[in-house]
């Protein structure tokens, strides 16, 4: 590689760069390889972006070049491409939208098994092991024909002529046979279950990713029972169709082929009466087809419904202990299993329904054939060595059809479990990340809110045209009620959500025009219930800082007063905080989780957000805390949000929000002689232990 | 031997059409895959010379 040629790895969505210079970048977009559409699409939606020049997206090479003014602030040509291919596949899927269930399941195992020479090496095993089941099945027949006076011509002209040497021989290569079988048998269902926990891989790598890339209105909808049923459940049955459906497509397709062959060269008559029960076969699949999908749907909605119940029920353990609620919560989850079972069972019963219409008709068809076969026998019109032959070979195309139910119900299951992964997989976040990845100067952490309204639900307001300034190096306290929209805040400017009108500046710039990881990456925030991973309390300190030097560690630890924690902890820095943090009082949880924001506020980012950080600490260690913050927070913005008035006292300025709005504004002191909703709070909290004043809190 | 060389005679006489088939599919894939490999490296040069003249052009600066 030449000095200054950038080539970056390949990531999964398939692009990659491979040359850039100032102005001119040329990029490997594998989605425009041999799709002219697609390139010309690219082409067109690339230059609507202010800044590109020029575009030639070559379907013949899979490549991209992006020519662009190189003085165009913040252009990222990677993003660009990127929004771009994703907007197109928004559009393709709106064409696909009547796509069947049957369509989504081919989609997903293309998705999980994105190159087909996978197939070679379990195909050819299935092939051979098949084969040689197959060719068994008509040594059996050649040795009867044999003992019964008939006999092979091609065994004659191999001069075997004795009716013993051509038994010997057929029966020497049957032994044979059935040895390589018994050789193949374990690497063939080696190989089809390798293939399928690689497709099972593939595609939670892919669910996992797409998951993570939603935003926080996704995870309001989906409820995290359903999208953990996603990743387990539901890949699960992909892979185990995967497994089951090949190396039986395989073996129904030979015995069809070579035994329905053998069947209309002996008779063609026996071969059309077999036929006569296909049609009802198929007509059997397509009324059963749709009934089982929808079964299965239930099936799937009630299996979801129980793991999100679960899920419940295990991260609310202390509380149902606390109330007692053990009795309650087995039997609530006893019915919904019950539920489960019946759903499933109803599933199961239409598949179970369709695999005795089938076997019955295969039945019917094999009793038909025999019958007739006979009739022909008699008459002299085939022979009885042909009439054997028919007779002995179809009960293993019975076999196969049996076989190839199982995996009928498999394919209901797997078609259901593959349209409600590529619901998820088509998603696209409504949150996207912008354009502009950095501006001049590194992030100065001025967050203005310009007449910002916001609602879950856009019909309930929760934050009423909000107007406000956070200036480098400011503090700003945030009080109020509980439900005033003061957390809210903080997840507006993290851009969990977008705002229903406003918008919200961080240096000066729109928070929607900023990439999401720069966005971010520029705040730290310690939530109202801060979370823990489970995992030691190094490994929680770093998170999302990996590179963190020891000594920064322990830095961010002392500065968040929690260097006595892993003194005291057996294994220090080391030792594990449980699920959850659940080895940790609440305290201790916040103090970690203090500690982690620190270090990513000393790894460069410029704002630190505390909600409600400390509320579980008590006065003495929080004074500790807010002292060590007036010194590794130097500089940077800070935001505090607190129902304790006391934390956010000394702050530079004081908001007080009620039901959405900003009542108040000022320092301690003047919104103390403002005597408004402050100082009342103010007063009951530290002049009126008994409450005997009214607080204005509606 | 003789009777290996009268099956394979039998069968290319019976799947001549759909080897022949396959021979010109196999053709037209190799065809493509020159064009793309062929177009790459056209590519390449290309970007080899933006990239080329840039850094000349950058040295340049740096001397005067």
């Amino acid at each position: 590689m030449l000095p200054g040629r950038v080539v970056s790895p390949e990531d999964s969505s398939g692009i990659r760069l491979l040359s850039a210079t100032r102005g001119r970048e040329r990029w490997e977009v594998k989605a425009i390889g041999r799709k002219p559409n697609v390139a010309r699409e690219l082409e067109k939606a690339l230059l609507q972006y202010p800044g590109v020049l020029q575009v030639n997206a070559n379907p013949v090479s899979g490549r991209a070049l992006v020519l662009y003014a190189p003085q165009t602030v913040g252009l990222h040509v990677e993003s660009l491409i990127r929004e771009s291919l994703a907007d197109l596949s928004k559009r393709n899927l709106a064409r696909n939208s009547n796509s069947t269930n049957g369509s989504s399941l081919s989609r997903i195992i293309n998705l999980s098994l994105p190159e087909r020479k996978v197939l070679v090496a379990p195909g050819l095993l299935s092939i051979v092991g098949h084969a040689v089941g197959v060719i068994l099945g008509l040594c059996f027949v050649g040795i009867f024909n044999t003992a019964s006076g008939k006999g092979s011509g091609f065994l004659r002209a191999l001069g075997l002529v004795s009716k013993g040497s051509r038994i010997f021989f057929m029966t020497s290569v049957s032994l044979l046979l059935i040895g390589v079988e018994l050789l193949t048998r374990n690497r063939r269902k080696k190989a089809w279950r390798r293939l399928a926990l690689d497709a099972q891989h593939n595609l939670r790598t892919e669910l996992v990713s797409k998951i993570q890339e939603q935003d926080m209105a996704f995870f309001d909808n989906h409820g995290a029972g359903n999208l953990i049923k996603l990743v387990t459940e539901d890949t699960a049955r992909i892979k185990d169709f995967v497994e089951r459906a090949g190396d039986e497509i395989v073996e129904l397709g030979m015995i069809i082929i070579v035994y329905g062959s053998l069947l209309a060269i002996t008779s063609p008559g026996l071969a059309l009466i077999t036929l006569l029960t296909l049609p009802f076969i198929l007509l059997s699949a397509r009324l059963f087809g749709k009934k089982a999908a929808e079964r299965y749907s239930a099936a799937a909605a009630a299996s979801s419904d129980f793991t999100q119940m679960l899920e419940n029920n295990l991260t609310g353990i202390a509380d149902v202990k606390s109330f007692t609620a053990e009795q309650r919560e087995v039997r609530r989850l006893s019915e919904a299993d019950v539920q489960l079972a019946d759903t499933a069972l109803a599933a199961v019963s239409v598949s179970a329904i369709q695999a005795q219409l089938n076997f019955a008709f295969t039945n019917t068809g094999f009793f038909l054939t025999a019958a007739y076969g006979g009739y022909l026998a008699t008459k002299g019109k085939i022979t009885k060595g042909q009439y054997f032959l028919v007779a002995a070979l179809f009960p293993g195309l019975v076999s196969a059809l049996k076989d190839l139910d199982q995996v009928t119900g498999l394919y209901h299951g797997a078609a259901n479990s593959a349209e409600q992964l590529a619901e998820v997989l088509d998603s696209r976040p409504a949150i996207q990340s912008g354009p502009l990845l950095s501006f001049a100067g590194s992030t100065r952490g001025e967050v203005a809110l310009e007449g910002v309204s916001f609602g879950y639900d856009p019909s309930v307001q929760v934050l009423n045209n909000i107007s406000l300034e956070l200036k480098q190096g400011e503090t700003l306290g945030i009080v109020g009620p509980t439900g005033s929209g003061k957390s809210t805040l903080l997840k507006l400017l993290l851009r969990f959500y977008d705002v229903n009108s406003g918008r919200i500046l961080l240096d000066g710039h729109d928070i929607r025009q900023l990439s999401l990881r720069h966005l971010r990456g520029a705040l730290s925030i310690v939530s109202q219930d801060a979370h823990l991973f489970q995992g030691t309390i190094r490994e929680n300190v770093v998170y999302g800082q990996e590179h963190a030097s020891e000594e920064q560690v322990l830095e961010a630890l002392r500065d968040a007063e929690a260097l006595s924690l892993i003194e005291t902890l057996p294994g220090g820095l080391d030792a594990e905080v449980g699920e959850r943090g659940n080895r940790l009082s609440g305290g201790e949880r916040q103090r970690v989780a203090i500690a982690r924001a620190l270090l990513k506020l000393f790894s460069g980012a410029a704002i630190l957000a505390l909600d409600e950080a400390t509320s579980q600490l008590d006065n003495e260690t929080e004074a500790g805390i807010k002292r060590s913050l007036r010194k590794a927070a130097l500089g940077k913005s800070i935001i505090i949000i607190a129902h304790r008035l006391s934390t956010i006292r000394s702050a530079d300025r004081i908001l007080v929000l009620e039901r959405g709005s900003i009542i108040e504004e000022g320092t301690h002191e003047t919104l103390l002689a403002g005597k408004g909703l402050y100082a009342s709070l103010w007063q009951l909290q530290n002049e009126d232990p008994l409450g005997k004043l009214e607080v204005r809190i509606s | 031997m003789g009777l290996a060389g009268l099956a394979s005679g039998v069968i290319l006489a019976q799947n001549w059409r759909y080897l022949t088939k396959e021979g010109i599919k196999l053709g037209v894939r190799a065809g493509v895959k020159v064009r793309e490999v062929s177009q790459q490296a056209m590519e390449d040069l290309g970007d080899l010379t933006a990239e080329a003249t840039q850094e000349l052009s950058e040295q340049e600066r740096e001397v005067k």
